[in-house]
């Protein structure tokens, strides 16, 4: 690991992480510094960058990574691509500590699971697909967490495995990490009619499975590439009916191959981030403005992780932010609406 | 001809070239009334739509002159189809039944829907408007005055700002819709007009336009461009913000932007445009700061002139899937090279369904080079297909065809057509 990175992973606060990222990106008038140096330019309030308030910050375009690589070091350990969905250029992200995001993604995680896995819990990374992207960040954040925790823990890429796996230890509680598409389709599948009771018994029409108590189930979003699309809320439902889970067992991440750091919601609703990132929400017609909380806006990302890449950042997605600075995810912004014949039409009620 | 639409204009060429005759005459009344009348809904449209007063102006000029009686029967003789004699379902009085067509209005230009509106009264047929409500004053005072001037007209027009008030005022199915948008908003338009596709037996007929915007080629290898095509660039980028699907939204040149980057004519006609159509007036889109702060701290090229950014595009326009546009209006991507780059962008049907027009700064070559290769089936004819002069970019004629469709033929066309020859 870097010295840089083991400083970072070394503060124990947001605020002392910001400040050396900031630092980090002035020394060396990064692409993401220098945006910030012309759009703060003559501007009054923006001297000492460190110190303004992050809702005041100018963010970049969560296009920018597919634009161009953004890297602080020329040997950056990992580049990160996201999975393709509409658009055939991916994002990529230039992981100038792969040991940084490894560290930093099982302190975000085991800040909110350790207790589980103190009492018995096994964990189960489930990424179908992903294996055909080695460049994904959900199959890096994963295999760090195995490896973490090393025998408990394992990472499956097919439903076959999955189904074998949950049944070989009925007994222990599982906290089961994966994409949400996958997920879904695993609890279609068993309702399909997949065996999954042993020697040809179908579960059709039956309860189709029932975890063990005090299992956890962690959808990862992603939804939007999948067959079919489903709110978050209706998805949950149908993971907990599906799995045999308590709805309250429902728990969700926020990552993307754009972030270092990741945010989790404990409730399915509201997603609080790791200790070296913030989320500010932008209005939506007017980006560079901050918006009152509770109101709808484009989701903001200040991420000290990337402290190699972007660490201020506007997604596409919509949200909304709580007083404690916890942020609701709404969905995809329709970004093709605002020109031409592709211009929206009016949406009633 | 008598105000009121004879029961027998309904059916046949002549009877359409009688509606053109009314409708040119009306519309000719209602844009020429007095500025008492005219100024205040060019002050209510400017207020719900955004555009400058200027913009909402230009548009008029442009219309009157363009929608004429003569325009209109030009228009539909134009669009009326050889051999034009199906059947029609007559009803009660022997009268041919008309379709119901339903269009929903985008609001990105002022009175962007009256060419639908007019195809469907030419043809003869029902019009069903649901307004914009960022587009709805003029519209809604020019159908007005067409129903108190042409009452027997006027039962085969209504309209609403409300979905599902359209939808209560009409005691009929909708057999046909034309909107524009992309491939969520027919879902959304199901659910907002309460249609279920499933209950029909065959599926309404839909006209969806997605064109995003429009290519400038221009003809800059041996002499920089000229002040007065420099002016209808500047035109055909800044006008209604770059919204509409004829605003240039790319620029294809022989040279890279940086022999432009410093160009004070170029800039000039810009900041000319920008003052003529009071767009200096608007509040500066902060995407568009953002996208200008990203090339600076990247060293892309680009101009800035407040309203109006030209960059060079990123490199991921070339890609499939990918748009040839940016999604900020008043960004213009310039790409480096010729109409043979245009003609690979045609080869690719995702992007060739994006471009609405591709715009030559030389006329006399472009309409040649039509008629010379009319007949090859290749993605360069299709590109000559679609190539209009520059200077009309933001002054089509009646007759333009969005999308490439024309809507009156489409609409004479449409199955169990009422119409008779």
């Amino acid at each position: 690991m870097t010295k840089l990175a083991e400083q970072l992973l070394a503060t124990t606060s947001f605020d002392d992480a910001w400040q050396l990222c900031v630092g980090e990106h002035a020394t060396h008038r990064s692409i993401a510094w220098r945006y910030v140096e012309e759009m703060t330019r003559g501007m009054d309030g923006f001297g000492e960058m460190a110190s303004v308030p992050l809702e005041k910050w100018p963010l970049m375009s969560i296009s920018a990574f597919r634009e161009r690589l953004m890297s602080i070091t020329d040997t950056p350990d990992m580049i990160f691509r996201s999975s393709g969905t509409s658009s055939s250029v991916s994002s990529q992200h230039a992981m100038g500590s792969l040991a940084l995001y490894h560290r930093a993604s099982i302190e975000g995680f085991m800040t909110h699971y350790r207790e589980a896995f103190l009492h018995g819990a096994r964990f189960i990374g489930y990424v179908p697909g992903y294996i055909d992207n080695p460049a994904s960040s959900l199959l890096s954040m994963m295999g760090a967490i195995v490896s973490e925790l090393e025998d408990v823990a394992t990472m499956i890429s097919t439903p076959q495995e999955l189904q074998i796996t949950l049944q070989e230890d009925a007994s222990s509680p599982v906290v089961l990490f994966g994409a949400a598409f996958g997920l879904v389709d695993f609890v279609d599948g068993i309702e399909e009619g997949m065996s999954i009771g042993g020697a040809g018994e179908s579960t059709k029409g039956h309860a189709p499975m029932r975890l063990p108590q005090g299992s956890i189930i962690i959808e990862t979003g992603g939804m939007k590439t999948h067959r079919r699309e489903l709110s978050r809320d209706v998805m949950h439902h149908h993971l907990s009916e599906g799995f045999g889970v308590p709805r309250s067992q429902i728990h969700s991440e926020y990552g993307m191959c754009e972030m270092t750091s990741q945010a989790y919601s404990m409730d399915g609703v509201w997603f609080t981030p790791t200790r070296l990132a913030r989320f500010v929400v932008k209005d939506v017609n007017h980006p560079l403005q901050a918006t009152p909380h509770g109101s709808v806006g484009r989701l903001g990302v200040m991420d000290a992780g990337n402290i190699n890449s972007c660490p201020w950042f506007l997604t596409d997605d919509l949200a909304i932010q709580r007083e404690d600075g916890a942020i609701q995810v709404l969905g995809r912004r329709e970004k093709s609406v605002a020109r031409g014949c592709n211009y929206m039409v009016d949406v009633d009620g | 001809m008598d105000n009121a639409m004879k029961p027998d204009l309904r059916g046949g060429l002549e009877a359409a070239l009688g509606r053109a005759e009314i409708l040119g005459k009306r519309w000719q009344e209602w844009i020429h009334q007095p500025s008492s009348q005219m100024e205040p809904l060019i002050t209510d449209q400017v207020s719900q739509s955004g555009h400058t007063r200027a913009d909402v102006v230009f548009q008029l000029k442009h219309l009157a002159e363009a929608i004429t009686v003569e325009s209109l029967q030009a228009w539909v003789r134009q669009s009326w189809p050889n051999g034009f004699a199906k059947s029609s379902n007559l009803n009660e009085s022997g009268i041919p039944d008309s379709m119901l067509i339903c269009c929903v209005h985008a609001g990105n230009i002022p009175m962007v829907g009256l060419q639908d509106m007019l195809a469907i009264c030419l043809a003869g047929d029902f019009y069903a408007g649901k307004l914009s409500r960022r587009d709805s004053a003029l519209m809604q005072a020019w159908l007005e005055y067409l129903c108190y001037q042409e009452p027997k007209l006027g039962q085969k027009l209504a309209w609403s700002t409300d979905a599902a008030g359209l939808v209560h005022s009409l005691n009929r199915p909708i057999q046909a819709w034309i909107f524009t948008g992309n491939e969520s908003t027919w879902e959304m338009i199901q659910k907002q007009f309460v249609v279920d596709a499933s209950a029909h037996d065959t599926p309404a007929a839909t006209l969806v336009r997605r064109a995003e915007a429009s290519i400038a080629v221009l003809d800059d290898q041996q002499s920089p461009l000229h002040s007065s095509e420099l002016k209808a660039l500047a035109e055909a980028m800044l006008l209604y913000q770059g919204k509409g699907c004829r605003s240039v939204g790319l620029i294809v040149s022989s040279k890279p932007l940086s022999f432009y980057q410093h160009s004070c004519a170029m800039v000039d006609s810009m900041e000319a445009v920008i003052m003529d159509s009071n767009q200096d007036e608007s509040p500066v889109s902060e995407e568009r700061v953002m996208e200008r702060g990203w090339c600076a701290a990247n060293q892309i090229a680009h101009i800035w002139v407040d309203h109006l950014l030209i960059r060079e595009a990123p490199d991921y326009v070339f890609e499939p899937n990918e748009s040839l546009f940016s999604t900020i209006p008043g960004v213009v991507y310039w790409v480096q090279g010729d109409r043979s780059q245009v003609e690979k962008w045609f080869d690719d049907s995702r992007k060739a369904a994006q471009i609405q027009s591709v715009y030559s700064v030389n006329t006399r070559e472009h309409t040649s080079q039509s008629s010379r290769n009319r007949a090859e089936p290749s993605s360069k004819s299709r590109v000559e297909s679609k190539t209009e002069p520059l200077e009309l970019a933001q002054r089509p004629p009646i007759h333009w065809t969005p999308d490439g469709e024309n809507p009156l033929s489409w609409v004479l066309n449409l199955p169990s057509q009422s119409h008779e020859s």
